[in-house]
């Protein structure tokens, strides 16, 4: 069952392509889990989100200065390679540096027909929701001028039920890795996430309905290991949790973008719906980029809450900065907690793996003891 | 130990940036023991607001580059990276911490150190490095923090209402918490004042960097990147002012008398990116060879000030940061920018500086560099911290400058 989640993943681009030409939908890329998908799903397009490889960079190089953010360049490497050609376009969220630099870069270098930028405030506050929701509005008109159709508030409705359901189903999903012993593993839990950004919502619900279905006779369990947490700013595909427990680790609960902070908080399905999407994407995801460690510490808690985690690992991909700057507090708060935490600078390449491997067995040893 | 590595300068007027700087700071101080309020802020936060409600700014990126200037960086970079924060963190930002949570370890912190804050503020719409930087110390020092936005127009200029209102619903936040913290009423006819001055200054300063267009180049880099000091710092003031009136002054009699950086003007370069501050005499280094850096991509004044946009100060602040952009926001327009500055300065070469830990300017420079190559207009990159001097060498730095300077030389 968990295969055919694995599939979508694996092969993603034809898993696009083939929506783009049974649906004649168009596809567009986004980074980030603060862009609003259910409107961009209302338009009845596909959102995908774009991923990095763990391959040599061979094409970005001429265009991005070598020490920045390897998934950022590994994305656009992976652009510029053509895998993402099907791509109608992108909508660029208004996050980190780099990734609203991409704005440009996509106009630029990719010379796609729709590059759509989506100003996420920075201060958290009724303004901010505000204004982010009259930009929402702007954005709605962009993707109808871009597919030519009216988005009604029926579809938004509709497509914010899609979203919460699919929220919904992954919680329970990660509930499962809580068990002792757990009934799936965190490799698998991320699988499953990574795949619901990459196909059609409603496909992805019918598919955890049944798993949810399946997991209870499970007969093959991933095992008992360690249990570990994983706060990590991007871990763009499963290699690295499943190094984890290749080493005798279980990740049990995480923090990642690439994982629980991507559905963790719904959409208030009353009132405006722009209006609603905007707390929500504003509000709810608990990134270091809100600069509200307190809030991130407390849905790191919520997250561990009955987990019986032993240790922490924190992965911080290099040079982002709105994680490297809470690091120093997430430490102390963890190791405060008992909790021994391993750290590491992530690259985008595979001879790291190799390196962390004797890393992680040691730390999960220490944590056997 | 260093004795200095301030550039040497051409100007007269420049040399008085340094005595500026110092009493800036011994006000700083002087003000927080009058019990003045005393707000530790990011670069952009508008000072003229602050200025208005008698709030003292300390801005923390300026004492970075005094600490940096001073080749005293790596000791608070070392005493940052020992409270958790890495490498790959912003130079500014990691001697500040290290500043902060380990004064002990520090070495002794330039003009006495600086005036405590009562609370601090800062712009999110630049760098995110600011925001972590600004949110970490406000939990260490337990003190209030207040984040002004903004929308960030990757398009540039915007007519859009609802960009506008958000910035002036913004701004008027910075004056509710400035009203909170100091118990003072603001007062709209005193910012509007300010703000006078402040583009009376914007003015001179276009019209300077328009002078500097001028065969052979009457102010090079080595000045303008101590003289952009009272325009950053003390915008609004009588003072700052004065200071630029005497720089046009002065700029435009050497122009009369054709005066330039250099005897005899063999290669005009531009400097894009932050300049290292802890050797600024690099840019003197090529004038030996007859060149002169004449024109820089940052902290550039590259427009007028837009004509005001409404009578109350507030709206109008708002409306002419939207409506009008005085930078580069995506990759398109710097490319755009650095090309009108190679023809418009008549560069011959562009020296791009690559600053890892600066994501903000460094994420551009690669492909800035392939533009101008593509185009046949000579670029040398050079990739070291703005801030840390443990990156820099020197020597390595100077072998790469003398191929530059031979091609260039080679091309004329």
């Amino acid at each position: 069952m968990i295969d055919e989640f694995r599939e979508r993943l694996l092969n993603r681009h034809q898993v696009a392509a083939a929506w783009k030409e049974q649906t004649g939908g168009k596809v567009l890329g986004t980074f980030c889990c603060c862009v609003p998908e259910e409107i961009i799903h209302a338009a009845g397009m596909l959102p995908v989100r774009i991923l990095g490889e763990h391959e040599e960079t061979t094409e970005v190089d001429i265009h991005f200065p070598t020490n920045l953010c390897p998934y950022c360049k590994s994305c656009f490497d992976q652009a510029l390679k053509g895998k993402y050609d099907y791509l109608d376009g992108f909508v660029i969220p208004n996050v980190c540096n780099v990734i609203k630099s991409m704005y440009g870069f996509c106009k630029l270098l990719l010379k796609a027909p729709y590059v759509h930028f989506v100003e996420v405030p920075q201060r958290l506050s009724s303004n901010g929701v505000n204004f982010f929701a009259e930009d929402l509005v702007e954005f709605k008109n962009s993707l109808e001028d871009f597919s030519g159709k009216q988005i009604s508030n029926e579809a938004l409705r509709n497509s914010i039920g899609v979203y919460n359901e699919n929220r919904a189903l992954l919680e329970e999903v990660y509930q499962l890795r809580r068990k002792s012993p757990p009934l799936i593993s965190g490799s698998e839990a991320q699988e499953i996430v990574i795949s619901s950004m990459l196909m059609p919502k409603e496909e992805h619900n019918r598919l955890l309905t049944q798993l949810l279905d399946w997991v209870e006779s499970r007969d093959n369990l991933p095992g008992d290991g360690v249990r570990i947490f994983i706060s990590a700013s991007v871990l763009d595909d499963t290699d690295f949790l499943q190094l984890v427990e290749e080493c005798g680790g279980m990740v049990v609960a995480d923090d990642m973008p690439m994982g629980s902070r991507y559905f963790y908080g719904s959409v208030d399905s009353t009132g405006d719906a722009l209006h609603a999407l905007a707390d929500r994407y504003l509000n709810k995801i608990a990134c270091p980029r809100k600069m509200l460690p307190d809030e991130r510490l407390a849905f790191a808690d919520n997250m561990m809450k009955d987990a019986a985690v032993r240790g922490t690992i924190i992965h911080n991909m290099r040079a982002c900065d709105p994680h490297l700057y809470e690091y120093p507090l997430l430490r102390q708060k963890m190791e405060s907690k008992g909790l021994p935490v391993l750290f590491f600078r992530g690259e985008e390449t595979e001879t790291e793996r190799e390196q962390q491997r004797a890393d992680i067995e040691a730390f999960i040893e220490m944590l056997e003891d | 130990m260093v004795t200095s590595t301030s550039a040497r300068k051409s100007l007269q007027t420049t040399l008085e940036v340094p005595a500026l700087r110092r009493s800036y700071y011994a006000q700083t101080q002087e003000d927080s023991k009058k019990g003045k309020k005393v707000a530790w802020c990011s670069n952009n936060i508008p000072s003229e607001i602050l200025d208005a409600m008698d709030v003292t700014a300390v801005f923390l990126e300026n004492y970075a580059t005094v600490i940096a200037s001073k080749r005293l960086a790596s000791g608070f970079c070392a005493a940052g990276e020992k409270v958790g924060f890495s490498q790959d963190v912003c130079g500014y930002a990691r001697m500040l911490m290290g500043y902060i949570l380990a004064r002990d370890e520090a070495p002794e912190a330039p003009y006495g150190g600086l005036a405590e804050p009562d609370f601090l503020l800062v712009n999110s719409y630049s760098c995110d490095s600011r925001m972590g930087w600004f949110s970490a110390m406000s939990r260490v020092l337990n003190l209030p923090l207040h984040v002004h936005d903004a929308p960030h127009q990757p398009d540039g200029a915007s007519d859009s209402a609802a960009n506008a209102e958000y910035t002036e619903r913004e701004l008027r936040s910075l004056v509710t918490f400035l009203e909170e913290q100091t118990g003072t009423k603001f007062e709209p006819d005193k910012l509007r004042k300010r703000l006078a001055l402040s583009h009376q200054t914007s003015d001179i300063m276009f019209e300077v960097n328009e002078l500097r267009k001028a065969v052979p180049c009457p102010m090079g880099s080595a000045d303008m990147f101590t003289a952009v000091w009272p325009a950053m710092y003390l915008a609004g003031t009588k003072e700052c002012e004065d200071f630029y009136n005497k720089l046009l002054a002065e700029i435009k009699e050497r122009i009369a008398k054709g005066i330039g950086v250099v005897p005899e003007e063999k290669f005009r370069l531009m400097w894009s990116g932050i300049p290292f501050w802890y050797d600024m005499r690099l840019i003197n280094y090529v004038e030996d060879f007859g060149g002169v850096v004449a024109i820089e991509g940052f902290y550039r004044s590259r427009e007028r000030r837009p004509p005001v946009q409404d009578e109350d100060p507030i709206k109008d602040m708002a409306l002419r940061s939207t409506r009008y952009r005085t930078f580069p926001s995506s990759i398109i327009a710097s490319i755009d920018d650095v090309l009108d500055a190679v023809k418009e300065y008549k560069i011959d070469g562009v020296v791009l500086s690559f600053n890892p830990s600066c994501r903000l300017a460094y994420v551009s420079q690669t492909e800035l560099q392939k533009s101008l190559e593509d185009r046949g207009i000579p670029t040398l990159g050079l990739e070291c911290d703005m801030a840390d001097e443990r990156t820099y060498s020197e020597a390595q730095v100077k072998t790469r400058l003398d191929a530059f300077i031979e091609r260039l030389l080679a091309r004329t």
